[in-house]
């Protein structure tokens, strides 16, 4: 008995306490990798290879403090519901109160930061749940043609082209496709081998014009039917390349059409993943490989990965800078722009995971800022490379600090005073905690402006992570940053002053 | 000739950053100027006496601080800071090698001169009047202790016996507190050692000018404007090793 499991990457203690329910009854979970590619052909083909659907909505805290949850969770029940998966939604007690109508009459609430305190409603609903699975009301089982593929295009020639393309792709991939054109509203609505092809297919591609057309009619049918479907819309004014909330991919050119395809096509053959402990659950909500690699032995290496021009960076140091008033080079003027620029990305709610998979031992991979913002999440040396960026690029004087133990590894973010006086050599370890003492270092816990999900990540405390809702402020990330640094065990592994060794 | 007591100098640089002054009750004041030998800051100037104005100092938070290595303290071997001692009338320790320590103090408090930035461009003023020398050091920051006891062996092998004269326990409190009464019950080999002494500097840290001033470099940064920091990049921190092998 395999149900899919509907949930937030980052809140791993919720999906470990529920995932140990439904195993406890007997019920597999399969969940997607995190990716930064959102698939709803991927989602609407597992609906109906699953025999159930289990949803998990945590609340979030928007930025204004308000209580919101995730519109792709939401989308994925919303998928469930008209594939007419069975479901089982658990829903965070204050999301329901205030979204009420979003939700099934069937959710059942919890409390996200004790949700065993009902656990024996827990374990009755889903007790149900497996009861009207064994009883039959498993998804109605989709009949299609493994490997046929239905392609659904537009008229204009641009349209055309755009579809042989995509089918001579999926033909490259052992898949048989058929295109078909549709070029009024008849033929929209009554075309029955065309709808017949789309519902016995495996995969169906709209070719979708810039505006509605009859095209999307057909569209309309088969999101209905909750058919696997690849949303491609023409649009030479799009903004964003990036997967819509709606599964639409925009192209603005037929050079652009091919990669965004294969991102998708990729991604939709692609397996689940079987979490069961919260080991498998931080894999599933780690993404797969990507980022640039690093060498950790060639610490001077890492000044490649701070990126100072890149847009995301320089967009939010701007935009900190404009809402500082200027002052002379000072110990205070500095720690207010790195106060700024910690609350600014604190604001954005991106949580702690680990590095990306990689087959090479000796490499780490470091995700860009474009790419933590895309994906959510960041390792400890990623953020601390963001955070060096934004302070390079609000024209302070950041440092990246590489400490290790027997067993680990740790980066500490921070920035020189304006009035520091630095070493010729590389400094050590003493070098460090002298410059701290003096004021004159800087240094602190680049994970607290992000979530931790799974209790604390360096010398913060419990309490300090509690007391912060996963995060830490400004100032408890200073502090938890001096106590790590005068640890006994820790030593100095790489120092680098970024602005002077980009003068070297 | 270096360092007679290395590890002790080593240790407290690694502990906190500073340099150990050696003797520790050897005087050593903010503004201070003078050279590294035998692990020692011998001074040969003030900036007062160049007519170099400190400015305001600025002041940290007191705290305590304990140290020891390469000591065996009432039976416990301490590598680490913060060794719990057992309460007791007299107190042992055995030192295992040349420059092994017991360093604890009550109200540590950073002290440092403010303005590194006039600073910085005083003492350069005073290099290009060929008034500052080149192998000078200057003390910018150092550690006052409102108390202190520090010990610290000068051969391989070395004991000392230490009693409090008041009726509190040796252990209950910290061998830095002067309510104790510490004294010296008996010792064998060659050590230093200061009892609860209060108004100590026991730490210090110091710049100099950097050898690319010192030597005509240039450097090209960025045209900004005028940027007064530039000038505190003049100044540079001599490493550990330059005091060890003084």
């Amino acid at each position: 008995m395999q149900a899919y499991f509907s949930h937030s990457y980052r809140d791993v203690p919720v999906n470990t306490y529920f995932s140990g329910l439904f195993n406890a009854a007997g019920i597999a979970l399969r969940a997607d990798q995190k990716t930064e590619v959102w698939c709803m052909a991927k989602l609407e083909r597992y609906m109906f290879e699953m025999n159930g659907f289990v949803s998990i909505i945590p609340r979030r805290i928007s930025p204004d403090e308000s209580v919101t949850y995730s519109a792709y969770i939401v989308r994925e029940l919303m998928l469930a519901r008209r594939a007419r998966t069975p479901s089982i939604v658990f829903v965070d007690d204050q999301v329901l109160t205030l979204y009420r109508s979003a939700f099934p009459a069937s959710a059942v609430p919890f409390f996200h930061d004790a949700p065993e305190t009902e656990q024996a409603k827990h374990v009755e609903a889903i007790t149900r749940f497996r009861q009207k699975l064994a009883d039959g009301g498993t998804s109605p089982l989709r009949k299609f043609i493994p490997r046929k593929a239905t392609i659904v295009a537009g008229i204009s020639p641009l349209l055309r082209d755009a579809a042989s393309h995509v089918a001579a792709i999926l033909r490259a991939a052992d898949y048989t496709p058929a295109v078909r054109r549709i070029s009024g509203l008849d033929e929209a609505f009554d075309d029955i081998d065309a709808f017949e092809s789309l519902m016995d297919s495996e995969l169906s591609v709209f070719v979708l014009d810039r505006d509605l057309s009859f095209t999307d009619v057909l569209l309309s049918m088969a999101h209905a039917h909750c058919v696997p479907s690849v949303r491609l819309r023409y649009d030479p004014e799009a903004k964003s390349l990036d997967p819509e909330l709606s599964g639409v991919v925009r192209w603005k050119s037929p050079s652009e059409l091919a990669p965004q395809f294969l991102k998708l096509f990729k991604n939709y053959q692609s397996v689940f993943a079987k979490p069961t402990d919260e080991g498998d659950f931080q894999r599933v909500a780690t993404p797969s490989a990507t980022g640039d690699e690093w060498n950790p032995n060639d610490g001077p290496t890492l000044l490649a990965h701070i990126r100072p021009e890149d847009t995301y960076v320089s967009d939010r140091a701007d935009g900190v800078l404009r809402g500082t008033t200027r002052a002379e080079p000072s110990r205070v003027q500095s720690d207010i722009v790195c106060r700024s620029l910690y609350d600014r990305i604190k604001r954005e709610h991106f949580y702690y995971t680990f590095e990306p998979a990689s087959s090479k031992t000796v490499v780490q991979r470091i995700r860009p800022p474009r790419e933590i913002a895309a994906l959510h999440c960041g390792t400890c040396i990623d953020l601390v490379c963001l955070f060096a960026a934004l302070m390079e690029s609000a024209h302070e004087r950041p440092v990246v600090s590489l400490f290790r133990t027997r067993d680990a590894a740790h980066a500490l973010a921070g920035y020189l005073a304006p009035d520091a006086v630095t070493w010729d050599a590389s400094p050590g370890i003493g070098d460090l905690r002298g410059a701290v003492n003096r004021g004159e270092l800087v240094l602190f816990e680049a994970t607290g402006a992000v979530e931790a999900h799974s209790g604390t990540v360096a010398a913060e405390t419990d309490g300090e992570r509690r007391e912060g809702n996963k995060m830490l402020d400004y100032q408890t990330a200073k502090d938890a940053a001096k106590r790590f640094i005068l640890r006994s065990e820790i030593e100095l592994w790489h120092f680098i002053d970024v602005i002077r060794f980009r003068q070297c | 000739m270096s360092s007679p007591v290395k590890l002790y100098h080593q240790e407290m640089h690694k502990n906190v950053g500073y340099f150990a002054t050696w003797l520790p009750t050897s005087p050593i004041e903010l503004g201070d100027i003078g050279v590294l030998e035998e692990g020692r800051f011998r001074r040969v100037a003030s900036l007062k006496e160049l007519g170099i104005q400190l400015g305001a100092i600025r002041e940290g938070t007191p705290e305590n601080m304990s140290y020891s290595a390469s000591a065996k303290i009432g039976g416990n071997v301490s590598t680490a800071a913060g060794t719990p001692l057992p309460a007791a009338a007299e107190l042992a320790i055995q030192f295992m090698s040349r420059g092994g320590f017991v360093f604890e103090s009550l109200g540590m408090q950073n002290v440092e001169i403010a303005d590194r930035m006039a600073l910085a461009e005083s003492v350069l003023k005073s290099y290009e009047k060929g008034h500052w020398q080149k192998n000078w050091l200057l003390v910018e920051a150092l550690y006052r202790a409102e108390s202190a006891t520090i010990i610290v062996s000068e051969e391989s092998a070395s004991e000392i016996v230490l009693k409090a004269t008041s009726s509190m326990p040796l252990g209950s409190i910290p061998l830095a507190d002067p309510k104790l009464g510490l004294t010296v019950s008996s010792s064998h080999g060659k050590l230093v050692h200061i009892m609860a002494k209060d108004n100590l500097h026991p730490l210090y840290s110091c710049v100099r000018v950097r050898d690319s001033v010192l030597f005509g470099g240039k450097s090209v940064a960025p045209v900004r404007g005028a940027r007064e920091q530039d000038r505190i990049r003049s100044l540079t921190r001599p490493a550990v090793e330059e005091l060890l092998e003084s």
